[in-house]
């Protein structure tokens, strides 16, 4: 049994068909259900073969550089002067995410499937450059979908992307951001299915992406078990499509006592239909090949998604993130633009640690949380992402303000 | 007793062979134009004609296609209009009405409601891209419920068991993706065809009608040269439609002018 993912469960899902309770499922075109049957198969296989686990690990301590340190924010604590926070420093993997996980794994897969072509959907970039990055370790060809609003706003990852050998083809359709990406890249699938594996980044997408990805990323939340040696008391964690936040949590659903808290990206606010906020205002329906919380209207077309951070700029959220707010063991809560923002301009000044604004999202619920903890209490902070790529986004974001 | 499927009939009594199936996005450019497209195509012998319900994420659907979907939601066009259209024209039509949607807007109004509605304008078949096999189940029983054939799709990527598994629970006809790909033009068809309709009609004498792509002459004579029994075309009348949606009368003589191309028999 290898060590370094979460093999234990919290519970059995998916089950066969790949549903989550309602959720989950694999509504796509039939031209992609032989592809989807293979990587099942091709995914089973390895999870389950520890010398792909090991050489996947390997990279993942050589390569990426795991495991990342599980951080005491001193002067974060003193601010609140309340519980003890942790960062999960994500950030310090290679490539400056916790993208990088699940991108090695697939490529990894791609590889043993004899698929020489990649393609990706990206958002804040992170999950192209990381998949890029994989990719130009693999030798495998590599195209990288990205909104055009997107490539403007991280314009210095598409340069990364493009350094590291990939194709980076800019979506003009819908609102030119992840969601428009996404249904590009499933697209360019449908018709290159005999030669090319899709490495979805996110908890997203049909069966077996939500379970595939969750998995990959589990060696989050299984190193941090590890390094605190005892048990926290919050884990938290922000969610767009939800895979550091799926990765963060899973070895902490089934302990009882950690309560998991998930924040989602309200944008200009919840009230407004400025929002990605799909877990708060969303109702279940099919986006992108599975049942999920998505924001749309009544007759089921698919609402624009608003967040000033690229990554969780999307209307939708995984399949397990929806059972699991449907069950109630995880509370998820939405943080606007501005909350995020101000998250992010603290732990600068404080740690010295300038956090991606995914990662914002999860920090600025500590303004709610701390005040409610004793001293000895335990809070983890999933810090997903570095946030030089979001230099420009808060400037602009503080003209608009003043 | 089972009923007979009128869009089975249809196909097997057309004048055209392979029979002829238009496409069209409902409300592009308005729903009274849909209207005078679906009584042209039944002049000219067509022996369906699939209704485009529009969808914000159509992914299976190619550009002209997806612009065309666009230009609909952007002007109002949803489910009720559509069901009411259908119901206004359904007196005066025989052709038999498909309705083609993406599963979340079907998902959205409600499964049973969504047929409901569907039965009521007199709706032969249903059409849903993103619903294969292992989603289809509860829809598959009510569509047997309302008498609407709920036809499928079989892709060269389909290995055969899937393909005969698929044809088998398929009816109205089996609609065979012409090469791996979202709607629209494309190089050729896939090589696999002759193989998979082989496969198809080892299992089954539901018809079958080729889509993706088709839209020259030559295509239609390689399916008929294949036996297909019917086939699709959508983004080339679409093209059409978008090139003269300014002008209705230029609009109809021109498709009119295109089918005649195609060597699809004029009533």
């Amino acid at each position: 049994m290898s060590h370094y993912f979460e093999k234990n469960k919290p519970y059995d899902l998916p089950n066969l068909k790949g549903r989550y309770e309602q959720f989950g499922g694999k509504y796509v075109p039939e031209t992609l259900m032989g592809a989807l049957y293979e990587l099942e198969a091709a995914f089973n296989q390895a999870w389950n073969d520890e010398s792909f686990l090991n050489e996947l690990y390997s990279l993942m301590r050589e390569y990426s550089g795991r495991p990342t340190p599980l951080y005491f924010a001193k002067r974060l604590t003193e601010h609140y002067g309340k519980g003890k926070i942790y960062l999960k420093r994500e950030d310090l993997n290679h490539t400056g995410a916790h993208k990088i996980n699940n991108a090695l794994g697939q490529a990894m897969l791609a590889k043993r499937m004899r698929k020489p072509r990649i393609i990706a959907e990206t958002g804040a970039g992170q999950h192209g450059v990381a998949t890029a990055t994989a990719c130009a370790l693999f030798g495998l060809q590599c195209e990288i979908y990205m909104g055009e609003e997107d490539t403007k706003r991280q314009s210095t990852n598409v340069e990364r992307m493009k350094l590291l050998g990939a194709q980076v083809n800019s979506v003009y359709s819908g609102s030119r951001t992840l969601k428009d990406a996404t249904s590009e890249a499933i697209r360019d699938w449908v018709t290159n299915v005999d030669n090319t594996h899709y490495i979805i980044g996110s908890t997203v997408g049909p069966h077996p992406y939500p379970m595939m990805v969750r998995n990959f990323q589990s060696v989050i939340g299984k190193e941090a078990k590890e390094q605190l040696q005892t048990l926290p008391d919050y884990v938290i964690a922000c969610i767009g499509g939800g895979s550091n936040s799926m990765g963060m949590f899973y070895s902490f659903l089934g302990e009882e006592s950690v309560k998991v808290i998930g924040l989602e990206a309200a944008g200009h606010g919840v009230e407004t239909d400025k929002t990605a906020a799909s877990i708060t205002k969303g109702t279940p329906g099919v986006l992108h090949g599975s049942m999920s919380y998505v924001l749309q209207d009544n007759y089921g077309q698919i609402q624009e998604a608003h967040s000033i951070s690229a990554g969780l700029d999307y209307p939708g959220v995984g399949p397990e993130h929806s059972y699991l707010k449907e069950t109630g063991r995880v509370k998820y809560y939405p943080i606007t633009d501005k909350q995020a923002v101000n998250a992010f301009h603290l732990l600068s000044k404080l740690e010295g640690i300038v956090p991606a604004l995914e990662s914002a999202h999860a920090l600025a619920y500590l303004e709610e949380l701390m005040p409610t903890t004793s001293k000895n209490e335990m809070v983890v902070v999933c810090l997903s992402g570095r946030g030089d790529k979001d230099q420009q986004s808060v400037l602009n974001f503080k003209e608009i303000g003043q | 007793m089972q009923n007979i499927s009128r869009i089975q009939n249809s196909i097997q009594n057309s004048r055209n062979k392979p029979a002829f199936i238009p496409f069209v996005v409902a409300g592009f450019p308005d729903l009274e134009t849909t209207k005078d497209l679906i009584k042209l195509f039944e002049q000219k012998g067509a022996a369906a004609v699939e209704i485009g319900f529009p969808h914000s994420d159509p992914l299976a659907d190619g550009p002209v296609i997806q612009q065309a979907a666009k230009y609909s939601l952007e002007n109002g066009i949803n489910a009720d209009k559509i069901f009411n259209t259908l119901e206004e024209i359904k007196a005066e039509i025989s052709v038999p009405i498909i309705l083609f949607t993406y599963f979340n807007p079907v998902f959205k109004y409600g499964i049973k409601r969504f047929l409901e509605k569907a039965a009521a304008v007199n709706a032969a078949g249903l059409i849903i891209p993103d619903l294969p096999l292992e989603e289809s189940e509860e829809i598959k029983i009510l569509c047997k419920k309302f008498n609407m054939d709920f036809i499928m799709l079989v892709s060269p990527a389909s290995g055969t068991e899937r393909i005969q598994n698929i044809a088998r629970n398929s009816s109205g006809f089996i609609y065979l993706v012409s090469s791996t790909g979202v709607t629209g033009v494309r190089k050729d068809f896939s090589e696999k065809l002759t193989n998979i309709f082989r496969e198809i009609k080892a299992v089954t004498t539901t018809p079958v009608a080729v889509g993706f792509g088709v839209s020259a002459p030559e295509h239609v004579q390689k399916l008929r040269t294949l036996g297909a029994e019917g086939f699709i075309i959508g983004s080339a009348i679409v093209k059409i439609i978008d090139k003269y949606k300014d002008n209705k009368m230029i609009l109809l003589d021109n498709l009119h002018n295109y089918l005649k191309t195609m060597d699809i028999s004029n009533g």
